[in-house]
C-alpha cells in the first residue's frame, strides 16, 4: 500500500472500514473489515471510487458556479448586470442552461463517422477531468500525489489535440477540418512553452510532485519565477483556446468551427470541458506559483486554495473581456519567437541560480527573486522589441505635411452669406 | 521484489488487453482514420503498461510523445492525403502476413519460455533495499560512499536518492547525463537532422522551375 | 505478472505489427504498424529492467551508485527509442507526402517501379 494513500485520511477510513487490514490500519481500531479476507484489492478499488466520485462531483459543482460567475463578470465588465433571472442573482442560470442543452435534438450528420463522432466529446472531457486527480485542494485533500505529477499534467493536457482532430474529421465537413487544423496548430505550438516554463519550478522544488512543490514554496514562486509565471499563464490560456487566443471559436466569424455539427449534450460536453480546463488551469497556476493551499493557520487550507483559485479565475476572465482577438499568424509567431525564447532564458538563469544555491532556503529564495525580476523585465522588453510591431499598423506620415485649404477671412463675392451680411 | 499484488495483475491484464485489442484494430481496420485513433489507443495502453511495470517516467514520456505528438502527426497525414476515407484494402499477401506473424510469435514465445531468467531474488538484501527504498550518497568528489540508512554525520554532503524502481525520474536523469551522455547528444543531432529533412522534403517545388528555365538560357 | 507474461505481450504486439507491415496496402498504415513494432520492443526492454537484475548489481560487492542506477538501463533505452521513433515518424511522413505529390497515391503497390 502506498504511504501517500494512507495519508489521505478519507481514503484510509473507507479502506480500513472495508478491509480491516490490521497491518496498515493499526492506528485505527478496526478489528474486522466488512469484506472477507483476500479481497483487499476490492476494498482499494471501492475506496478509490468513492474519493473519485466525490472529487468529480465537486469539480462539476465548481464548474456550474464558474459558468454563472463568468457570465456575471462579463456583464459587469460590459456595464450591465449579467444573468439575474433564474434564482437569486441568477445562480440557477447554469442549471437552466444545462436543461436547455439536454433537451435539444441530438443530430448526427449523415456523412459522419458515428463511433468517432460519439467518442470525440468524451476524449475532450476526459483529460480535463484527469488533471484534477493530482492537484491537492488542501492538506491531505487529493486523489493521488504522483511523484511525476507535473509531467503527468503536461502529458494529459496534450491529449486534447487528438480529440480536436477526431471531432473535426468525424463531422465529415471540410470547414470543420480547416478550423481544427488551425486549432491543433495553436495547441501544439503552445505545449512547448507551457512545459518548459515549469522547468524552473521543478528545479527549485527538486521534484515534480505537486505536494513537494507546495512544500518548497516558502516564498510563492510567482515572486521567484516571474518569467515562468508569465509564460505559463499565457501558454495555458492559449491551450484553453481562450481569448485572446480564441481564433478557433471566434463566434462572430466561424459559426462554431469544428464544433459546428455537434448538438445537444455532445456540445454540452465540449462546453463543459472548456470550463473544466479553465478551472484546472487556475488550480495548476495556484499550486505551482501561488503556493497552493499554504496560508495562515486558523483558517483551513481548503479555504486558502479556493480563495487563490478565485483570484486566478478573475484574472483569466478579465483577460478574456479586455483583450482583442489575435490572428493565427500572430499567435504562432508569438509562441515560437517570443515565449520559447523567454523559457530558454528562464531555464538558463534558474539553472545558474540553483548551481549557486542548491536547495534554497527562504532567504536565498528572496535573493533569487530579486535577481529574477530585473532579468524578467529586461527579457520581456527585449523579446517585444524583437517581435516588433508590423509596419502596416500605423499609417506613416509623408515627408511634407499636406496643405489643406484654410478658410479665409474674406467672404467670396457671390455667396449667400455675403449677400446677407451685405444686406444687414 | 518479485511478488505483485492482485491489483497489479488485474491492471496488467487490462492494459495488455487494451494494447493488443487496439493494435488488432489498427491492422485490420479499413478506414485509415479509425486506424490512426486506434493506434493512439494502443499507445495509451502501452503507457498504462509502463505504469504497471513501475516505470512511471517512461510511461509519462510515452503518453506525451506518442499519444500527444506522433498520433497527431498520423491523423494529420491521414487528413491531408486521403480527403475521403477510401480505406485500405488488405493486399494479396494476407496469408503471408498471418503466417509471418504467427511464426514470429511462436519463435519469441519459444525463446521466452526456454530461457532461465535471472530473477531479482538472486540479489542480496542490500541491493534490494537500495532498489526499493533508496540510498544515500555520502561525501563528494571521488570519495562517494553508499549508505542505506540516513547518515548522522552533519558534515557529510548527502545526496538522497529514491528507490530507483519506485521513483525513477531522478536516476534516469542522472543516467542520461552521465553514462549515456553521448547517446543523448547524438539524439539531439538526429532530431535536428530529421527536422531539416522534413522541411526539405516538404519544400514547395514550384519556385524552382523558372530558375531552371533561366539557367538553361 | 511474471516476466514471461510481459514478454509474451511484447511478442504479441511485435507480431501484430509484423502482420500489419506485411499485409497492409496503404503506406500510412504500414508506418503505423511499424510504430507498433517499436512499442513491442520497448515493452520488452522495460520488462527486463523491472524483473531482471543487471550484471553490475549481481556482481559488485562494494555497492556503487552506478551499479544501482544500472538497473534503469531499460528505461534509458526506452526514452532513446521513443525519441528516435518520433524523429523517424516525422521523416517517414514527409516521405509519404513526397510520394503522394509525385504519384498521386499512397498505395505501396503503385511505387513498385523505378523512375521512368
Amino acid at each position: 500500500m502506498n504511504q501517500a494513500m494512507l495519508d489521505n485520511s478519507l481514503w484510509r477510513n473507507i479502506y480500513c472500514v472495508l478491509a480491516g487490514d490490521s497491518a496498515q490500519c493499526a492506528s485505527r481500531d478496526y478489528s474486522a473489515g466488512l469484506l472477507p479476507g483476500g479481497l483487499e484489492w476490492l476494498a482499494f478499488l471501492l475506496a478509490a471510487a468513492a474519493i473519485i466520485g466525490l472529487v468529480i462531483n465537486g469539480i462539476l459543482g465548481g464548474v456550474i458556479v464558474l459558468i454563472w460567475g463568468e457570465r456575471r463578470l462579463f456583464g459587469r465588465f460590459q456595464s450591465r448586470t449579467g444573468p439575474n433571472r433564474w434564482g437569486p442573482w441568477g445562480t440557477l442560470t447554469s442549471v437552466a442552461d444545462a436543461v436547455k442543452t439536454m433537451f435539444k435534438e441530438d443530430l448526427v450528420p449523415a456523412d459522419a463517422d458515428r463511433i468517432l463522432f460519439n467518442l470525440a466529446p468524451i476524449l475532450i472531457a476526459a483529460p480535463a477531468l484527469l488533471v484534477f486527480s493530482v492537484i491537492p485542494f488542501g492538506v491531505g485533500t487529493y486523489v493521488a500525489d504522483l511523484n511525476i505529477g507535473l509531467l503527468f499534467i503536461m502529458a494529459v493536457t496534450s491529449l486534447t489535440t487528438l480529440a480536436v482532430l477526431t471531432a473535426a474529421w468525424s463531422s465529415g465537413n471540410r470547414i470543420a477540418i480547416l478550423s481544427a487544423l488551425r486549432s491543433v496548430a495553436l495547441l501544439i505550438s503552445y505545449e512547448i512553452p507551457m512545459a518548459l516554463a515549469v522547468v524552473g519550478v521543478i528545479m527549485l522544488a527538486g521534484s515534480m510532485s505537486l505536494g513537494d512543490i507546495i512544500a518548497a514554496q516558502g516564498v510563492p514562486f510567482i515572486l521567484v519565477q516571474p518569467l515562468g509565471f508569465f509564460v505559463f499563464f499565457i501558454a495555458a490560456m492559449a491551450e484553453m483556446a481562450r481569448a485572446p487566443f480564441d481564433l478557433t471559436e471566434a463566434e462572430s466569424e466561424l459559426a462554431a468551427g469544428y464544433l459546428n455539427d455537434y448538438a445537444s449534450m455532445k456540445f454540452g460536453l465540449f462546453f463543459l470541458a472548456e470550463f473544466m480546463a479553465e478551472l484546472s488551469t487556475s488550480a495548476i497556476v495556484t499550486t505551482l506559483f501561488l503556493s497552493g493551499w499554504r496560508g495562515f493557520d486558523p483558517i483551513p487550507s481548503q479555504f486558502w486554495f479556493i480563495a487563490k483559485l478565485i483570484a486566478v479565475l478573475f484574472v483569466i476572465i478579465w483577460f478574456r473581456m479586455t483583450l482583442p482577438r489575435l490572428r493565427v499568424d500572430q499567435v504562432l509567431k508569438f509562441a515560437w519567437k517570443g515565449l520559447f525564447e523567454l523559457t530558454m532564458i528562464n531555464i538558463i538563469v534558474t539553472a545558474i541560480l540553483i548551481a549557486i544555491w542548491p536547495q534554497p532556503t527562504t532567504g536565498q529564495l528572496w535573493m533569487m527573486a530579486a535577481i529574477n525580476w530585473p532579468v524578467a523585465i529586461i527579457s520581456i522588453w527585449g523579446v517585444s522589441k524583437l517581435l516588433g510591431t508590423p509596419a502596416y499598423d500605423k499609417p506613416q506620415p509623408t515627408a511634407e505635411a499636406p496643405t489643406y485649404p484654410v478658410a479665409s477671412e474674406s467672404i467670396p463675392a457671390g455667396s449667400v452669406l455675403g449677400a446677407e451680411k451685405g444686406g444687414d | 521484489m518479485m511478488e505483485v499484488s492482485t491489483l497489479t495483475t488485474i491492471a496488467f491484464w487490462a492494459a495488455s488487453a487494451m494494447t493488443l485489442g487496439f493494435a488488432a484494430i489498427v491492422v485490420t481496420q479499413r478506414d485509415v482514420f479509425r486506424a490512426a485513433i486506434a493506434l493512439a489507443g494502443s499507445f495509451l495502453g502501452v503507457g498504462i503498461l509502463y505504469f504497471v511495470l513501475s516505470a512511471e517516467f517512461v510511461g509519462v514520456v510515452q503518453i506525451l510523445v506518442y499519444v500527444g505528438a506522433i498520433s497527431v502527426l498520423m491523423a494529420f497525414a491521414v487528413m491531408f492525403i486521403q480527403d475521403i476515407a477510401s480505406g485500405s484494402r488488405p493486399a494479396q499477401g494476407r496469408l503471408v502476413g498471418v503466417a509471418a506473424a504467427l511464426l514470429i510469435f511462436a519463435a519469441l514465445a519459444f525463446a521466452v519460455y526456454n530461457t532461465t531468467w535471472t530473477s531479482m531474488d538472486e540479489l542480496g538484501t542490500d541491493q534490494v533495499a537500495a532498489l526499493t527504498e533508496g540510498f544515500y550518497e555520502v561525501g563528494e568528489g571521488d570519495d562517494i560512499q553508499i549508505s542505506l540508512t540516513e547518515p548522522t554525520d552533519d558534515d557529510a554532503v548527502v545526496v538522497e536518492n529514491g528507490g530507483v524502481l519506485v521513483d525513477s525520474t531522478g536516476s534516469v536523469g542522472v543516467l542520461l547525463v552521465r553514462e549515456y551522455m553521448l547517446a543523448f547528444e547524438i539524439i539531439g543531432l538526429l532530431l535536428v537532422a530529421s527536422l531539416i529533412g522534413g522541411l526539405l522534403l516538404m519544400r514547395d517545388r514550384k519556385e524552382s522551375e523558372p530558375e531552371k528555365g533561366s539557367a538553361s538560357v | 505478472m511474471t516476466i514471461e507474461n510481459v514478454l509474451l505481450v511484447s511478442a504479441a504486439l511485435f507480431a501484430i505489427g509484423a502482420y500489419g507491415v506485411v499485409s497492409r496496402r496503404s503506406l500510412i498504415t504500414v508506418i503505423m504498424s511499424l510504430e507498433l513494432m517499436f512499442n513491442g520492443v520497448v515493452i520488452a526492454a522495460v520488462a527486463f529492467s523491472r524483473f531482471t537484475p543487471s550484471a553490475a548489481l549481481l556482481s559488485g560487492d562494494p555497492l556503487t551508485a552506478e551499479a544501482i542506477r544500472s538497473a534503469l538501463t531499460g528505461h534509458a533505452f526506452a526514452i532513446f527509442v521513443t525519441a528516435v521513433a518520433a524523429g523517424e515518424a516525422a521523416l517517414a511522413f514527409a516521405l509519404v507526402f513526397a510520394m503522394y505529390r509525385a504519384t498521386e497515391s499512397v498505395e505501396i503497390t503503385d511505387a513498385s517501379e523505378m523512375k521512368n
